[in-house]
C-alpha cells in the first residue's frame, strides 16, 4: 500500500462498481494487484474474487506478483469457459490454429466465397457472437458450423456461447474492459453474486481489437447498467516528459502527468523510401547498443543506453516491417517476431515433424529421419546442428514441445523486438521506432474500407497505442506527406529531421540512372 | 609431445573475413605456420557446421582430422619440410554477448570450446532460440556472458570457456567501452568456471600479470585470424599427449603442460595505447592523463588503451615481474621481417612470398624458423640480413611505435633511417 499513489490507493480502499481508466504507465496491473491483496488481507475469502484477463500471459504475470499460494482465480474468459468443460468436451475443443484453418478452407470452398482464411476467420467469429449479419458472412458461418457438428467438435467461439458459469463470484474485475466485446460483456454480468460487485479497468483510448467485436463503448453501457463510479489514474511512470506531452495531445480528455523528470526525445524522420528507413533504423540501434561489431565500435555514443530488448519496431501492418526486418539480420542484430524465429517453420523443418510424428519413429535417431526426408542438403543444413544432439525421435519431441510453448524463443533472450501495432499492446521499451507513417499507411483504410469517423478512431487509437510504448527515446518515421493525424498533434518539442544522407544518396542514384 | 595451439580464428562465414579461411586453407597454413591444434572457430553457423561434418573426421579423442581425400592433395603441393607436421582440429567459436548487466551495456567476447560435435549441437540448438546463427559466423547475441557459460558448461563436462581478448576496449570483459572490473562482477557466482583468459593481441603475459586477481587463471594467446596468413599470430605452447581432454587439462589447470605463449609485441596491437585515431593523436598513460584523456585537438574523448585500462585494474607496479613465470616466446610474423630485410613496403609482395617459401622449404615451418632454427641455418638458407632480423627479434632488441585507437602499431627490427646492414657489413663484422 505504501507504493502506492493517491488515486491508486483510492481504487484500492474503494468498494462498489467501479469503473477504472488507467492510462499508459500508469501501473494499472500493479494496482489490481494490490487491490486483490487489499481485499484478502480484509478477510474477503479468496474463492469469492475474480479477476478476468485479456491474455493468459497477463494473467500469468499477475499471478506470479501475487504469489504461487493464493488461491484467487485469476484467468481470461477462455480460460474460465475451459475449466468448466468435462475431459470428454475439452478433447472435442479445437484449440489447434492450423486445424481451424483446414475447416475454414473448407466452408470457403463449399460457399465459394473469395476471402482470404484471416478475413474468413474474423468474419465466422463476428457472425458467431452476433456482431454482423451480413448475408455472406451469415452463410460462411452455417457453412462453417456444419463441418464443426459433422466432425463433433466446437471452437473457442462456441465455448463462451455455450457457458454457463455454475459460480457466481462478490468481487469480479474485468482487466481491459475496452477489449471486451458483447458476449463477454454478457458472461461478466452472469459471474457475479446478487450482491456482488464489478469492477472494471481500462483505457478507452487503448481499444483497438473493435474489428474483432470488441466495444469501446462498454463503458457507458456500464456506468449506466451499473450505476458505476468512473475513477481515473493519471500519473503516468512510464514516459518521459517530451513523449508525454506529445502523447497527451491525441485526446482532449488526456492529461497524464509524468512522474520522470528525463526530458527524453521525440525524433519525427522523413527519410525517402523503406530502405533509407530501415538505414535509419539500424544505424540507430548500432549507436543505442554502443556498437555491434569493430567497424562501428569508434563512432558509437559515449555511453550505450540501451540492450537490444529495450528496443523495439512498432509498424501498423507486416508488410511495413519487412524492410527493416532484413536490414536488421543483414547487420547481425538479434531480433524476435513473435512465432517468426523457428527453424521448424519452413519446408525442411515441416517435413521433417510430419516423419518424426508418424508411428514407429520414436526410436530412430533424428538424423536417420532427416536422411529418410531425402531433402538437399541446403534446405536441411540450419536442423542438422540441432538434431545431432539427439539419440531419438522422442528425446527430440520432448524438447521440441517445450521449444514451442517459449514461441521458440529463450525467455533470456535480449532481443530487437519487431511488433505490429496491435501485439505493442501492455508493453515498453526504453526506444520505440514507428515505421511508416505516412498518410497512406496511417490511417491504413483498405480498399473495400470506407474512411468512417469510425475506423479513423480506431486508427488514431492504433498510433496512441504504438507511441506511448516508448519510455526515453520515440522516433517515428515516414515518407511524405506525413499522417494526417500529425496536423492535430502538439509537435512542439519534437524534433523535425530530414534524412539528407538519404536524399543525397536517392538523387545520386536517379541521376547515375539518367546518364 | 609439444604442441601449438590457436583455438580463435573465424571462418569465411564471420564478417570481414578472407574467403579463404576454409578448411582446406586453414589445414594448409596450419602446416606452413607449424600450428599442431587449431580451432574450426564458427561452429555456430550452420553452413559451416555441414563443411565440418563433412570434411573432418575424429581422430585422437575430442580432435579431428581433415579427411584424407582432402589432405592428400594439399599435401603434395606443400614442401616436404612440412609436409608431415601434425594438425589437428578443435571445435570452437567465438560469440558476441551484447546486454546489459547491472545497469550497463556491456559487449563481450567469448570463446567457447567443446570436445565434440554433440556438445557443439548442444549449443547450437540453445543459442538457435537467442538470435540469429545464421548470418555470421561469430553470432551477436543478446545474452548475458554467464548465461553462455551455464549453457557452455551444460553442454559437457570438458567444454570450455575462455573470455576473448579480454582487454580490448570495445568487446571485451575488462574492456574501457563495455565490460567490466572484475571476473566476478561479470560471471557472478560462476566466476569460478573460468579458468583461463585469451590476453589478445594488445596485451601480453606481463601486463596481465600486474593484476593478482589474474593469478589463478592461466594466460592463453590465440590468433582471432580472420585470414589464412594471420593464423597463428600469436599461439599457446603446451606439452601434452595428444587428445582434447589432456588439452583441456593442460589450459585449465595451468600445471607444467602448459608451458607458455608465443606473443605479438603488444604495442603492436591496435587500441595499446590511448588516442584518437582521426586526428592523429596517440598518447602513453600518463600524457593521457595530463589532458585529462580529451583530444588535444578536437576535445574529443580520447579511446583509452589497454595500457590505461590495465594500469587502472592493477594492483602491481608497471614493472612487476613474477618470480617464476610462463614462457613468452615474442615473434614479428616471419613475412614482415622479410619485408622489411628486403625493403619491400607490403609483406605479401612477391620477393617475400618467394623468400618466405624458401626458408619454409629448407627450414620447416614458420614457428621453428622464428623460435628454434639455429642462426646459421637461417643465414644459409636465407642470408645474413634475415638471420640477423630474427636473431635480433629473439633478443626481443626491437623499435616500436605502439598502436592506438584502432591503428595497428609499428614494430621494425631496425629502427627507420638506421641504414639495415648489407651482407657484406655483415659478414665482416661476424
Amino acid at each position: 500500500m505504501n507504493r502506492l499513489n493517491t488515486q491508486q490507493r483510492n481504487f484500492v480502499i474503494s468498494s462498489g462498481n467501479l469503473i477504472l481508466i488507467a492510462g499508459p504507465g500508469t501501473g494499472k496491473t500493479h494496482t489490481l494487484c494490490c487491490k486483490l491483496e487489499y481485499l484478502v488481507e480484509n478477510s474477503i475469502n479468496e474463492t469469492n474474487i475474480l479477476a478476468l484477463t485479456f491474455t493468459n500471459k497477463a494473467a500469468a504475470e499477475m499471478r506470479k506478483r501475487l504469489g504461487l499460494d493464493s488461491k484467487l482465480l485469476i484467468t481470461t474468459f477462455h480460460g474460465l469457459a475451459f475449466r468448466d468443460l468435462s475431459d470428454v468436451q475439452k478433447q472435442r475443443l479445437v484449440t489447434d490454429e492450423l486445424q481451424r484453418e483446414v475447416f475454414l478452407k473448407k466452408a470457403l470452398q463449399q460457399t465459394r466465397l473469395k476471402l482470404n482464411i484471416k478475413e474468413a476467420g474474423l468474419l465466422v467469429s463476428l457472425c458467431k457472437i452476433g456482431e454482423t449479419n451480413e448475408k455472406n458472412a451469415l452463410s460462411l458461418a452455417k457453412a462453417y458450423n456444419q463441418i464443426l457438428k459433422d466432425k463433433g467438435v466446437i471452437d473457442y467461439d462456441d465455448l463462451l456461447l455455450r457457458f454457463k458459469p455454475k459460480k457466481k463470484y462478490e468481487y469480479v474485475f474485468v482487466d481491459e474492459f475496452q477489449d471486451t466485446n458483447k458476449l463477454q460483456y454478457q458472461i461478466t454480468k452472469s459471474l457475479v453474486a446478487d450482491n456482488g460487485q464489478v469492477q472494471v479497468v481500462g483505457d478507452p483510448h487503448q481499444s483497438v481489437y473493435t474489428f474483432r467485436g470488441a466495444s469501446s463503448n462498454l463503458f457507458t453501457i456500464f456506468e449506466k447498467e451499473y450505476k458505476a463510479k468512473r475513477l481515473e489514474l493519471n500519473q503516468t511512470y512510464r514516459s518521459a516528459r517530451k513523449i508525454t506531452t506529445f502523447t497527451n495531445s491525441f485526446y482532449r480528455d488526456r492529461n497524464l502527468q509524468t512522474q520522470l523528470t528525463e526530458e527524453g526525445e521525440i525524433e519525427f524522420i522523413e527519410t525517402p523510401s523503406r530502405y533509407s528507413e530501415a538505414n535509419y533504423i539500424v544505424e540507430k540501434i548500432k549507436r543505442q547498443v554502443g556498437g555491434v561489431d569493430l567497424l562501428n565500435a569508434s563512432d558509437v555514443l559515449k555511453d550505450a543506453q540501451s540492450d537490444f530488448s529495450g528496443i523495439a519496431v512498432i509498424f501498423r501492418s507486416h508488410f511495413l516491417g519487412r524492410v527493416v526486418e532484413q536490414k536488421l539480420k543483414k547487420n547481425n542484430i538479434p531480433i524476435q517476431k513473435a512465432g517468426g524465429n523457428s527453424i521448424w517453420a519452413n519446408k525442411a523443418g515441416q517435413a521433417f515433424l510430419e516423419l518424426a510424428r508418424t508411428k514407429n519413429m520414436l526410436e530412430k535417431s533424428p538424423l536417420e529421419i532427416l536422411h529418410e526426408l531425402k531433402l538437399p542438403d541446403v534446405q536441411t543444413m540450419e536442423l542438422r546442428p540441432y538434431l545431432f544432439r539427439f539419440d531419438n525421435i522422442s528425446q527430440f519431441l520432448n524438447e521440441y514441445e517445450i521449444l514451442k510453448q517459449n514461441d521458440f524463443v529463450d525467455p533470456k533472450a535480449n532481443l530487437v523486438s519487431l511488433l505490429t501495432m496491435h501485439a505493442s499492446k501492455g508493453l515498453e521499451f526504453e526506444t520505440v521506432f514507428v515505421v511508416g507513417l505516412e498518410n497512406k499507411n496511417m490511417p491504413m483504410i483498405l480498399k473495400y474500407e470506407k474512411e468512417t469517423k469510425h475506423r479513423l478512431a480506431e486508427e488514431k487509437r492504433l498510433l496512441y497505442v504504438a507511441t506511448t510504448r516508448a519510455k526515453q527515446n520515440l522516433i517515428l518515421l515516414y515518407k511524405k506527406p506525413k499522417s494526417k493525424f500529425f496536423d492535430t498533434l502538439n509537435l512542439n518539442a519534437v524534433k523535425k529531421v530530414r534524412d539528407e544522407k538519404a536524399f543525397k544518396k536517392r538523387l545520386r542514384q536517379s541521376q547515375i540512372k539518367l546518364l | 609431445m609439444e604442441l601449438i595451439v590457436d583455438l580463435h580464428l573465424h571462418s569465411h562465414y564471420s564478417r570481414a573475413t578472407s574467403p579463404n579461411m576454409n578448411l582446406e586453407s586453414i589445414y594448409s597454413w596450419g602446416k606452413i605456420k607449424g600450428i599442431n591444434i587449431i580451432g574450426t572457430g564458427d561452429f555456430t553457423h550452420p553452413s559451416w557446421f555441414l563443411e565440418i561434418e563433412q570434411k573432418l573426421e575424429p581422430a585422437e579423442p575430442g580432435l579431428f582430422k581433415l579427411k584424407e581425400k582432402y589432405s592428400k592433395n594439399l599435401d603434395k603441393n606443400l614442401p616436404e619440410s612440412i609436409r608431415n607436421n601434425l594438425m589437428r582440429f578443435i571445435l570452437t567459436v567465438e560469440i558476441s554477448n551484447i546486454y546489459k548487466r547491472h545497469d550497463k551495456v556491456r559487449r563481450v567476447h567469448n570463446v567457447v570450446v567443446v570436445p565434440s560435435l554433440k556438445a557443439a549441437s548442444f549449443i547450437n540448438a540453445k543459442l538457435d532460440t537467442i538470435g540469429n546463427l545464421k548470418s555470421d559466423g561469430r553470432p551477436i547475441l543478446g545474452l548475458d556472458s554467464e548465461d553462455l557459460l551455464k549453457i557452455t558448461l551444460e553442454s559437457s563436462e570438458e567444454s570450455m570457456f575462455i573470455p576473448a581478448h579480454i582487454w580490448t576496449p570495445w568487446f571485451a570483459m575488462f574492456g574501457s567501452k563495455s565490460g567490466f572490473d572484475s571476473v566476478e562482477e561479470a560471471f557472478g557466482k560462476n566466476a569460478k568456471y573460468i579458468k583461463a583468459v585469451e590476453t589478445g593481441l594488445s596485451s601480453d603475459p606481463f601486463m596481465n600479470w600486474r593484476l593478482s586477481q589474474l593469478d589463478r587463471f592461466t594466460l592463453v594467446s590465440n590468433s582471432d585470424a580472420h585470414s589464412a596468413r594471420k593464423l597463428g599470430r600469436e599461439a599457446s605452447i603446451l606439452n601434452c599427449d595428444l587428445s582434447y581432454s589432456q588439452i583441456a587439462d593442460a589450459i585449465n589447470t595451468g600445471d607444467e603442460r602448459f608451458v607458455g605463449t608465443i606473443e605479438f609485441f603488444p604495442q603492436e596491437g591496435k587500441y595499446h595505447y590511448s588516442g584518437h585515431s582521426k586526428c592523429g593523436v596517440v598518447m602513453s598513460p600518463e600524457e593521457s592523463a595530463e589532458v585529462n584523456h580529451k583530444c588535444p585537438k578536437c576535445g574529443k574523448e580520447l579511446v583509452l588503451g589497454v595500457d590505461h585500462r590495465i594500469s587502472e585494474l592493477a594492483d602491481r607496479p608497471h614493472d612487476f615481474r613474477p618470480n617464476k613465470h610462463k614462457r613468452v616466446d615474442y615473434i614479428v610474423p616471419l613475412a614482415e621481417i622479410l619485408a622489411e630485410v628486403n625493403s619491400v613496403k607490403s609483406s605479401t609482395a612477391k620477393t617475400v612470398e618467394s623468400k618466405f617459401n624458401q626458408l619454409i622449404a629448407a627450414l620447416g615451418d614458420e614457428f621453428s624458423i622464428l623460435r628454434n632454427s639455429n642462426i646459421k641455418k637461417i643465414a644459409q638458407a636465407g642470408n645474413q640480413k634475415t638471420a640477423e632480423a630474427i636473431s635480433k627479434m629473439r633478443n626481443q632488441d626491437v623499435y616500436i611505435e605502439p598502436g592506438y585507437d584502432g591503428v595497428y602499431g609499428v614494430v621494425k627490427i631496425f629502427k627507420p633511417g638506421q641504414h639495415v646492414q648489407s651482407d657484406k657489413q655483415m659478414s665482416l663484422l661476424s
